[in-house]
């Protein structure tokens, strides 16, 4: 029995991996296409260009500042309603976080088209201002549901006890929050960064050529230019990922180990 | 009578003051954007674009049903690897790490990459099947947090009774994570219904859908108005699965009740 669950857990994880690790080869291609698998003739030439080329590099910076402004913003307006919702049971601020996640359950598509007219409306297209606050879309959502969650499960009983202890709802909200919540709003932020760089359908329809992102960069990449230095940027963003996402977790789970 | 006014105001003002940017800021993001594809849906067609009722629905079904098979593929798979997740300490850790990589990693390189991976898979088939792997975070985080509210104890405890992992799984956990397996392929599909990049280049714009359609009526022809008529569409289409997930919640929740 135990030799067929390391069985299946082998050939679920090869359905996992198997296309990453395609893309992973792709970018070795010496041409752009399936020509590594035939030719075999890996080459280093888009890895070269990933290094050397600039536009990555600054498309990478203009969406990493992007995207933190836009988390920063996020956290900012959708802590006071978690806390609200979590500290003092205002249904309120419950509804306020509802309506702030209600946008994750339409289309990219429909959502991006309105908020194009939207952004045109305030007379901000393709700037990065304009696309930092379109990106509030998701990064609002993202939020809610994160600190929603984690608040949730945790007690408030440290709250309390400062609030009895004489202690006003700021300072005791601000207490409760640095005490417990300190890693839920460090992994809120990164959730927030890294959907913001990801993101590509808002970017497509809010900016043109003056506001670069990673993602659109990847995009004029592999459509006009034809090249899979893409494959490379992506096989990298995911080693780097990985490795961070290791570490965490080791770290987390050395911990609770302790703990 | 006045300063029991101001009282009552000043109360007031202060429940509602946590709740209040979050919800600005909503108002900005969502309500007003979609006001905006409803205001702009009532134009007139500049390119001609006349669909007649019939086809519309064929396009929404046709657009429903490439939502909803990846979506049940991905959470079938999701299920599976969550549930051996429980028997298989060292693939449950792995399998979050896939996760979490895949979460944060760029879409855009995903979908370009399998587009080159399934080039000589049939168009349809290909889009399934991108679809699946792109949507396979999304509900294994779904399903990971349903089954990791699942008691450990009751498994080592039916496992000491001889009960076998298969037997626990299917009897025991899969019950209890019903909610969240209906929950994953609705939400899962909701989120499917949206992608555009997949259809236009994995399956080579051979699979039409709404999102492919207004994408190309906003990029390629510019009539703002038929993309907004879409959109109002999408949108239509998007609350029957909205309320195809309330109904499958609130039928799986009465049953449990009776159960």
């Amino acid at each position: 029995m135990n030799r067929y669950r390391t069985f299946l857990a082998v050939m679920l994880l090869l359905i996992l991996a198997v296309p990453l690790f395609g893309i992973a080869i792709l970018s070795f291609s010496p041409t752009y296409g399936m020509d590594i698998f035939t030719t075999l003739r890996p080459s280093l030439r888009w890895w070269q260009e990933l290094w050397f080329d600039d536009s990555w590099g600054i498309a990478l910076i203009s969406s990493t500042l992007m995207g933190c402004g836009s988390a920063l913003v996020a956290i900012g307006v959708t802590l006071p309603a978690a806390l609200a919702w979590r500290l003092e049971g205002s249904s309120t601020a419950r509804n306020a976080l509802l309506l702030a996640a209600l946008s994750l359950t339409f289309p990219p598509v429909v959502m991006a088209v309105g908020l194009y007219r939207t952004i045109i409306k305030a007379g901000l297209f393709d700037t990065a201002v304009g696309l930092a606050l379109a990106h509030l879309s998701f990064t609002v959502p993202i939020c809610a549901v994160v600190l929603g969650a984690r608040f949730r499960t945790t007690p408030t009983d440290l709250y309390l006890t400062a609030k009895s202890l004489g202690a006003g709802k700021v300072s005791s909200s601000i207490r409760w929050l640095l005490a417990t919540q300190r890693m839920t709003l460090l992994g809120c932020f990164a959730a927030a960064v890294l959907t913001s760089i990801s993101e590509v359908t808002v970017a497509l329809y809010v900016t043109d050529l003056a506001v670069p992102t990673i993602a659109r960069r990847a995009l004029t990449g592999v459509t006009r230019d034809l090249k899979p230095t893409g494959f490379a940027a992506l096989t990298a963003w995911a080693i780097i990922l990985y490795f961070l996402i290791s570490l965490v977790m080791n770290r987390l789970s050395r911990r609770r180990a302790t703990v | 009578m006045g300063r029991l006014a101001a009282k009552t105001v000043s109360a007031n003002f202060m429940n509602l003051a946590p709740a209040l940017p979050v919800s600005l800021v909503a108002l900005g993001y969502l309500i007003l954007p979609l006001a905006l594809v409803v205001e702009g849906s009532f134009g007139s067609s500049e390119a001609g674009f006349h669909r007649g009722g019939s086809t519309l629905t064929l396009l929404a079904l046709e657009s429903i049903c490439l939502a909803l098979l990846p979506a049940l593929l991905a959470t079938g798979l999701s299920t599976i690897a969550s549930l051996l997740g429980v028997f298989h300490p060292r693939f449950s850790k792995n399998y979050r790490k896939w996760l979490l990589v895949m979460l944060f990693t760029n879409p855009v390189f995903i979908v370009f990459g399998l587009s080159i991976l399934l080039a000589r898979t049939p168009p349809h088939i290909a889009v399934v099947l991108a679809s699946s792997y792109v949507l396979m975070p999304f509900c294994g985080q779904i399903m990971q947090a349903g089954i990791g509210e699942f008691d450990l104890a009751q498994v080592r405890a039916a496992r000491s009774l001889g009960a076998t992992p298969l037997f626990i799984a299917v009897r025991h956990i899969l019950p209890f994570v019903r909610q969240q397996v209906i929950a994953s392929v609705l939400l899962s599909a909701i989120y499917a219904f949206g992608f555009f990049l997949i259809p236009t280049y994995v399956g080579l714009g051979r699979t039409i859908t709404l999102a492919t359609v207004i994408y190309t009526l906003t990029n390629t022809i510019g009539d703002w108005t038929a993309a907004c008529q879409l959109c109002v569409v999408a949108i239509a289409t998007q609350f029957v699965l909205v309320l195809l997930w309330i109904c499958a919640t609130h039928f799986s929740t009465a049953s449990r009740g009776r159960s």
